[in-house]
């Protein structure tokens, strides 16, 4: 979807257009709930922080303004500030370490059962290593261009990268991923 | 090119990271649910300044006409 065509549906979404909401449900929350799985490895986490957004969505659309900015921009950034927000929470409280995060994923995406359908759990397995040994930027990169399908022009209005140095990232990020897929 | 990712590998990808389908379906429910309670929120809010234009105080009737004070007192009563 473009641009344009998400900035008028955000414009809909303030006067309270029901299909306006599902159509901008519908296009952000498969990507952003595959930004947090990415970053966080953990199912339920992941579906709490990508609801949240739409909370937040519903409280702050009215501050939206489309002569200062898209909205797509507007919403990663609101779900860039949440990530941030449960990061501080998470280390505040100290109650949920990492390591949970690392052992229950396997377990929260045996649930998916397009897993048992097209992907080989071996496959998965390497994958989600090899995504667990990403930086976070990478992750970020990961999510936003193979999970979400953003263009590297998207990809750098949200990253505020420059494309060239995006191509170098998800060159090398490829060449990981092909080696988890070759390991297989 | 050696390191490029083939299709078929980004769609095991995509499985192996997508969200659930009940997920997605309820979380759309609720989200439209929302947008509706918040645009019935902001009727009630333009509904009661424009009463305030008008200097009425009392409660107002699903007419539009404004219920004397009383009226509440006395159905109040005939419950009692």
């Amino acid at each position: 979807m473009e641009n344009n065509d998400l900035n008028i549906l955000a414009e809909k979404l303030k006067a309270g257009d029901e299909n306006a909401a599902e159509m901008l449900y519908d296009y952000f929350a498969p990507k952003i709930y595959s930004f947090y799985i990415v970053r966080i490895l953990h199912k339920e986490t992941a579906e709490d922080l990508t609801q949240d957004v739409f909370i937040k969505l519903i409280k702050k659309i009215h501050t939206f303004d489309p002569k200062k900015g898209d909205f797509a921009p507007w919403i990663w950034q609101v779900a860039r500030n949440n990530l941030i927000d449960h990061y501080r929470n998470t280390a505040k409280r100290n109650l949920i370490s990492f390591l949970p995060y690392l052992d229950a994923f396997p377990q929260g995406i045996s649930k998916n059962e397009n897993l048992f359908f097209d992907v080989n759990r071996e496959i998965a397995q390497e994958i989600i290593s090899t995504v667990r040994e990403f930086t976070d930027d990478e992750k970020n990169i990961f999510s936003l261009y193979h999970l979400s399908g953003m263009t590297y022009k998207e990809l750098s209005k949200i990253t505020k990268k420059s494309e060239g140095s995006l191509r170098v990232a998800i060159f090398r990020l490829n060449k990981k991923i092909k080696k988890a897929f070759n390991e297989k | 090119m050696k390191n490029e990712i083939r299709q078929s590998e980004i769609d095991k990808i995509r499985d192996i990271f997508a969200p659930d389908k009940t997920f997605l379906e309820k979380g759309k429910k609720g989200f439209v649910s929302e947008i509706i309670k918040s645009k019935s929120t902001v009727t009630e809010k333009k509904f009661v300044r424009i009463v305030d234009i008008h200097g009425k105080e009392d409660h107002i009737g699903s007419n539009g006409g404004t219920l004397p004070r009383a009226m509440g007192k006395d159905s109040e009563r005939s419950h009692n």
